[in-house]
């Protein structure tokens, strides 16, 4: 349990996350299982009567089985969030009632002899199938997930993070169910809670119920990282769509694991990240080539998607642009007052951290991961002290690996089909 | 409660015994209203809004007959340019001097010029009310941004969410000003000029039509000394929006189109032609409809529950009730296989619902989470700053939601069910993959 006491918010934020390798199998499996949860548990068997009593605490927000990819890992994150009793009428008693009800949902699900409900079980499929489809409708999203499966195409980072379509249609309510009480008895967990309640009540609420679930617990699972790529793919399709999507992939050369997440971090900022990197001040402002450009890192897998959204006919001057850009941080072609802005704005960011309950969660879990964990201050210390030939040199490990596009096929305005002549049904 | 503040004039005060929280309402001597909503948070956000958006493409100063009419995505052009400054650089530059994060925002009423920053707010302040109060658009620098918006509208044109919008918005409205994207089209970009942005500007970007939000670690007298600095008086003078009248029937029950995406999607949009004028009416209203649109399709619904399990929904769906002076209408949203079927079972329910009417439960535990949700808005300076801006440029103010919400009756709730949701007012609109209709048949 990792507890951050504060009185400045009116919401309280208790996130329960659980760690797995990568495993296609076993991702699908975890998938379902704990999304599955939000359906029924054994006092309150359906969906609609468990969101009756957290509505009735003041709308308690429980979020079952979030998935997420961090490098080589899966991480399922369920949530809680609360008004907290000081500011709800007297004799509210949300926080007891909603973490008990959170309590419950968790860990004592709806089940027999045969598993998880198969109702519940086929809805949560469903709902991920759909979800998929809903995320992949964005052609931005489709693009850079495209062009990830090609780059780790044989690589555990290739999985899904809910796993396979094949995968997550193979999983039975027997499955889901085994799945879920082996990784509640193995998986590593980390609990946060930030907010005004007593902690002693929710560690008593928690603590009784995981331990005696729990047997041989494992250690936080590890990525793979490849340091360098000998060759860049290139991948090309095409869609029925206006804009076309660029996005090219690189091996960063250093991970957070190696101590390189402070530079990495300033690296990212100076190059793609917000309106002040060489990626939108230039390839955007100057030369007008797109309205979105970004460059994204997971420095735990030691990797960067830059994408962007353009017209087909002005591929090739993005592309340049964006390997000219990187180029430019490689020879030094940093001012001092980019360098300054930079810092200013990764120190910005690590001190909002302190103003949200969520934040500080999200901030020590993926430090956590990497197995090195600072502070926001500390890790603002680490980042003023870098000079411009350490990014430089970071820089210089980068190499590219994939580009992938996505060519749109219509023009401006076109409809890939005709809309139907508004009438009566 | 309102407090008129005993030492300046110039300030009126609010508070909320209820949420223990309070803001001033400075009427600078420029013109300009600021609204200062401290909180002791790390960070700071500060908003410029002008009363001008994508909306207002017809208009006309108080008194005079002549209509000007604009091409269309000026407003959201002019959000673009004032980042400009006349030397060639861009005010992100300065924006970066002091580790500030700006941006800007376009809708269908205001546009918005923001910053959030954990330190130096007055130089940041100060560089957000020069910008803003000084444009510079010249032909080049107009040519060079038409290039960027093109990509941000064909981003647009790939959106199934933004083309189910505006289809059912079409499928609603005749002639309002809604039915055109807020970024324009290609073609309407390209007709923007220099003097059509400086004559837009010259009008809605006057301080009297203006406002500016702040929410973080300062104080009135603190953010009145930068005003003093940075801004001059405005002649005062008002424009009046010109709209096209709008019949209270829809246009057609059905919009339909197939495009490059995945999984269907609809719109349900009820057209309500019962419009007012008085801000506080219209947030009674808002209230009230709010709370019946959490009875019917919240995460307790048992229909919405029911319509999941038989993969009619394929997720929770989004919904929510639009109202100005000059529209109104509730949209029901989500992915679905069959939205036709989806469609008839709204109907059903609807129907249903209006028969047995909705319990008091429900609606105590409606009026619970609709409360709860206004006030985890204040945890944030940028929620709540966002939430003062919608409640004080087109409310009576920040603090009534929830005193209003407090005092919704049942009875308005029920009534309000019979009256918004009839199927005449409604239309469905669907946006599907490429080929779904040729598979159905």
């Amino acid at each position: 349990m990792n507890y951050f006491p504060t009185d400045r918010f009116m919401t309280n934020y208790l996130s329960v996350n659980i760690f797995l390798p990568l495993e296609d199998r076993s991702c699908a499996e975890n998938a379902i299982a704990f999304k599955c949860l939000k359906y029924g548990s054994r006092a309150l068997p359906t969906r609609t009567a468990i969101q009756e009593k957290a509505q009735d605490a003041y709308d308690a927000t429980l979020t079952m089985g979030g998935i997420s990819k961090k490098g080589d890992i899966q991480q399922i994150t369920s949530r809680l969030i609360t008004l907290d009793d000081a500011v709800l009428p007297a004799g509210s008693g949300v926080n007891d009632t909603a973490t008990s009800l959170f309590a419950d949902v968790l860990l004592d699900p709806l089940s027999d002899e045969n598993g998880f409900s198969e109702q519940y079980t086929d809805e949560t499929r469903n709902e991920i199938f759909d979800k998929i489809k809903v995320m992949e409708s964005s052609k931005s999203y489709f693009a850079e997930k495209r062009c990830c499966q090609e780059m780790f195409r044989n690589e555990l980072s290739g999985i899904e993070q809910h796993g396979s379509n094949t995968a997550l249609k193979a999983v039975t309510p027997k499955s889901a169910f085994d799945a879920y009480r082996k990784t509640l008895s193995e998986a590593p967990i980390e609990i946060y809670y930030c907010g005004r309640g007593n902690i002693d009540k929710i560690v008593r609420t928690f603590e009784p119920r995981l331990s005696s679930l729990r047997k041989d617990v494992h250690s936080f699972p590890a990525t793979a990282v490849k340091y360098s790529s000998d060759f860049v793919r290139e991948v090309r399709e095409t869609d029925n769509i206006n804009q076309s999507h660029l996005v090219i992939g690189f091996r960063l050369g250093a991970t957070e694991q190696d101590g390189n997440r402070p530079v990495l971090l300033m690296l990212n900022e100076l190059y793609g990240h917000g309106t002040l990197s060489k990626l939108f001040m230039n390839v955007r402002e100057k030369e007008s080539l797109c309205y979105a450009i970004s460059s994204r890192m997971s420095i735990l897998k030691g990797t960067m998607i830059v994408s962007c959204g353009i017209n087909r006919s002005r591929k090739d001057e993005a592309q340049e642009g964006i390997f000219h850009q990187l180029d430019e941080i490689r020879n030094g072609h940093i001012t001092a007052s980019e360098l300054e802005a930079a810092k200013r704005s990764l120190r910005s960011a690590f001190l909002q951290v302190h103003d949200s309950p969520e934040a500080p969660a999200r901030w020590y879990l993926d430090r956590m991961l990497a197995g090195r964990v600072a502070s926001p201050e500390e890790e603002y210390e680490s980042v003023a002290t870098l000079t411009i030939e350490e990014i430089a040199n970071a820089a210089r490990r980068i190499t590219g690996d994939t580009i992938y596009f996505l060519e749109g096929t219509l023009d401006s305005g076109e409809c890939s089909d005709e809309s139907e002549a508004p009438s009566d049904a | 409660m309102k407090v008129r503040h005993p030492q300046m004039r110039d300030i009126t005060a609010f508070e909320s015994e209820l949420l223990h929280e309070h803001y001033d309402v400075l009427h600078h001597k420029s013109g300009l209203d600021i609204y200062i909503f401290p909180k002791k948070h790390l960070t700071t956000y500060a908003a410029f809004v002008t009363k001008y958006g994508a909306f207002d493409s017809s208009f006309r100063f108080s008194g005079q007959l002549d209509i000007i009419h604009v091409p269309d995505g000026i407003a959201h052009f002019l959000e673009h340019k004032l980042f400009e400054e006349e030397d060639g650089t861009d005010a992100f530059e300065k924006f970066a001097a002091t580790g500030a994060d700006a941006n800007a925002f376009t809708s269908f009423h205001l546009t918005e010029y923001v910053f959030s920053c954990t330190e130096q707010f007055d130089k940041s302040l100060g560089i957000l009310l020069d910008m803003v109060t000084h444009p510079h658009f010249t032909e080049e620098n107009v040519r060079k941004e038409i290039g960027i918006i093109e990509q941000e509208i064909q981003m647009g044109e790939d959106d199934p969410g933004e083309a189910l919008y505006y289809g059912m918005i079409r499928a609603m409205y005749h002639n309002s000003p809604l039915r055109i994207p807020i970024a324009g089209t290609t073609d309407s970009i390209r007709r923007i000029t220099p003097e059509v942005l400086y004559r837009c500007y010259d009008l809605f970007y006057n301080l009297h039509n203006m406002a500016l939000f702040i929410c973080g670690d300062v104080t009135t007298e603190q953010v009145a000394a930068v005003a003093d600095i940075h801004l001059k008086p405005a002649a005062n003078y008002s424009i009046e929006r010109v709209v096209p009248p709008e019949p209270s029937e829809i246009v057609s029950k059905r919009f339909y189109r197939e495009m490059a995406t995945e999984i269907p999607c609809f719109s349900i949009g009820i057209k309500d032609p019962d419009l007012s004028p008085d801000p506080a009416a219209r947030l009674r209203k808002q209230a009230v409809i709010n709370i019946l649109g959490l009875v019917l399709f919240s995460r307790s619904s048992e229909w919405v529950n029911e319509m999941l399990a038989k993969h009619l929904l394929s997720a929770d769906p989004s919904f929510g009730y639009s109202n100005t002076e000059f529209y109104a209408f509730y949209e029901f949203s989500c992915e679905s296989d069959d939205p036709d079927t989806l469609y008839l079972r709204y109907l059903q329910y609807i129907e249903e619902m209006k028969h047995r009417g909705v319990s008091p439960e429900a609606f105590e535990r409606a009026k619970k989470v609709y409360y709860a949700s206004c006030i985890s808005d204040f945890d944030s300076t940028i929620s709540a700053a966002q939430m003062m801006i919608d409640l004080v440029t087109d409310g009576p103010g920040l603090f009534d939601e929830p005193d209003t919400i407090l005092k919704v009756t049942l009875a308005e709730v029920n009534d309000t069910l019979h009256t918004l949701f009839n199927e005449e007012h409604t239309v469905l609109a669907v946006v599907a993959p490429i080929g779904t209709k040729n598979e159905k048949e």
